[in-house]
């Protein structure tokens, strides 16, 4: 299974807790970057591939079950910017960080469709969720654009005096997951099973299947 | 102890040598890494890199091609540092290149030994030198990303980390770093953490480091950032300054050195060092955003590092009564 989640611990544990939570017959692959992510399933046909719905979408690649948390398919990301930065910067001149998820050509894309935005933003591309809070501190972006559920955590560690805001375009779809080999029914069971800690980490409560995606 | 002490202090000086030759002293030997050149494609601009083959070099090579091979092709060419301007003139003669990246500092020097001679040079990317921003600005139409990962980024870390709070940290350094700390000063200031910096002079004794070690413990900082000056860490002033301090200091002590979270007798608590995957990418984005700007430099010309490595030695957290709040979110524990 090819696995692209960022989340707020690293990828080898990530890595180590899904293969853990699966059980014995399913080898978990964890890639931090999405480069990486898409050269490994162009290249080595995994059975499996589980990331956000949003990227599977943006691979042209079906969702056959997909994460939900509260009954709900998408989960809302925020703005996060420092004092009153917003207010001094033209509205297209605002540089906005931003968690890599699709890659360098279509991140800007989707930043502008989240934020309901008329062109292409300017974008500075991060890799992990821990590298939003330096572009802010560094001054190399403006805002960045955050999960609801890390907020807490991302603002916690920091003096700044955040402002946040929340966009009700700016929802990325929970995990899902996309399958390509015959395994799909044992590997959908054995997600459904997952404990509570790992689905908390994958922002999920539980999994339905996608009309028209049944595995 | 005496005994350990010793191969400690040798384990150290090799690593901080290491360290400091990886940026700055050339050592021309055989290629430990090989980068072939990809299929051509025509029409498609060149970014040269410059850089020792070396293993040290291949991860960030490695993801700064991955990213940009989408609209350039990636040229690599060794480069030891020794090499004379018409050797690095040869190399941009040959691949014409929209932009090049210039990894370490003797490469940089080799590099600006040529451009200072040419009419037009293309921009320049400077990549894993120390004191990179220095560097910069003696080269022609250059931009670079610091090497040194900002201590500001440590002690944020630290406090996510153990939970305490940072807000004096307590460094030693001799006159040479004063700009540096400047900067390092600036950067803290925005996470109101304060630095307070013992100097001392530019060779200092056993003694002259102890006692500005004490009054840092007086002055009460939270925590205690240890620079990667190999003038101050030498194997005497290791053993009979640093060790015998550490061994006694409660607080968090944050090196630049992997080898000194990982060493016996403890020395580091917690490092933040550069992700090297990371550094490619944010370097692609550098070398995308020149070209969107018609290889002109725009922006800032020195940027810091975002993404880092956490590493956190857990015995020496435990006995200065630390807790490491959320292991899964370290990248190497040393238990």
């Amino acid at each position: 299974m090819a696995v692209f989640l960022p989340t707020t611990v690293t990828p080898a544990a990530l890595e180590r807790q899904l293969e853990s939570g699966l059980g014995p017959g399913v080898d978990v692959l964890v890639y931090g970057r999405f480069s990486d992510f898409a050269s490994a399933i162009r290249g080595q046909s995994p059975n499996a591939i589980l990331t956000s719905a949003t990227v599977l979408d943006a691979l042209s690649l079906p969702t056959h079950v997909q994460g939900v948390r509260g009954g709900q398919v998408t989960e809302q990301w925020l703005l996060v910017s420092v004092g009153d930065t917003l207010d001094r910067v033209a509205p297209e001149q605002v540089r906005y960080g931003a968690l890599d998820m699709v890659g360098r050509e279509g991140l800007p894309t989707l930043v502008a469709r989240l934020l309901g935005l008329s062109r292409r933003p300017q974008v500075v591309r991060v890799v992990k969720y821990a590298d939003l809070l330096p572009v802010l501190q560094f001054g190399e972006a403006d805002a960045v654009l955050v999960p609801q559920r890390i907020l807490d955590d991302f603002t916690s560690k920091s003096r700044l005096r955040f402002r946040v805001e929340r966009v009700s375009t700016a929802r990325i779809k929970r995990p899902g997951v996309s399958f390509t080999g015959p395994e799909r029914h044992d590997i959908a069971s054995r997600l459904r099973h997952l404990d509570p800690a790992v689905r908390e980490l994958l922002g999920v409560d539980g999994w339905v299947e996608p009309r028209g995606g049944q595995p | 102890m005496r005994r350990a002490a010793v191969c400690f202090c040798l384990a150290l000086a090799v690593a901080v040598f290491m360290v400091v030759s990886s940026c700055q002293r050339p050592q021309q030997r055989a290629a430990e890494v090989d980068f072939p050149d990809p299929s051509r494609r025509p029409s498609v601009p060149v970014v040269l890199v410059l850089a020792p083959p070396v293993e040290s070099f291949a991860p960030v090579l490695a993801a700064l091609r991955a990213e940009a091979s989408t609209d350039f092709d990636v040229l690599v060419r060794p480069v030891w540092g020794e090499e004379p301007p018409a050797s690095i003139g040869h190399h941009v003669s040959e691949c014409n290149p929209a932009a090049v990246v210039l990894f370490n500092n003797p490469t940089v020097l080799a590099y600006r030994r040529w451009a200072i001679r040419q009419k037009t040079v293309p921009p320049a990317l400077i990549l894993m030198a120390a004191f990179a921003d220095q560097l910069q600005r003696t080269v022609p139409h250059a931009v670079a990303i610091s090497y040194e990962t900002p201590a500001v980024t440590a002690f944020v870390g630290v406090r996510a980390t153990f939970g305490n709070p940072v807000r004096r940290a307590g460094v030693v350094a001799r006159p040479s770093f004063s700009a540096y700390l400047r900067q390092q000063r600036s950067l803290a200031a925005v996470e109101e953490i304060e630095l307070v910096v013992e100097r001392v002079t530019d060779e200092p004794s056993v003694d002259e480091l102890r006692r500005a070690l004490e009054r840092l413990d007086a002055a009460s900082v939270d925590v205690l950032w240890v620079l990667n000056d190999n003038r101050l860490l030498t194997a005497q002033l290791v053993e009979r300054a640093w060790l015998p301090f550490v061994g006694e200091f409660d607080r968090p002590i944050v090196v630049g050195v992997p080898s000194l979270v990982r060493s016996d007798p403890s020395f580091g608590t917690y490092a933040a060092i550069p992700d090297l995957d990371a550094l490619g990418v944010q370097a692609a984005d550098i070398i995308f955003e020149l070209a969107n700007h018609g290889f002109q430099i725009t922006g800032s010309p020195v940027r810091q590092p975002w993404s880092v490595r956490v590493m956190v030695d857990k015995a020496q957290a435990m006995r200065m009564g630390l807790t490491v709040r959320n292991p899964r979110r370290i990248d190497i524990i040393v238990e």
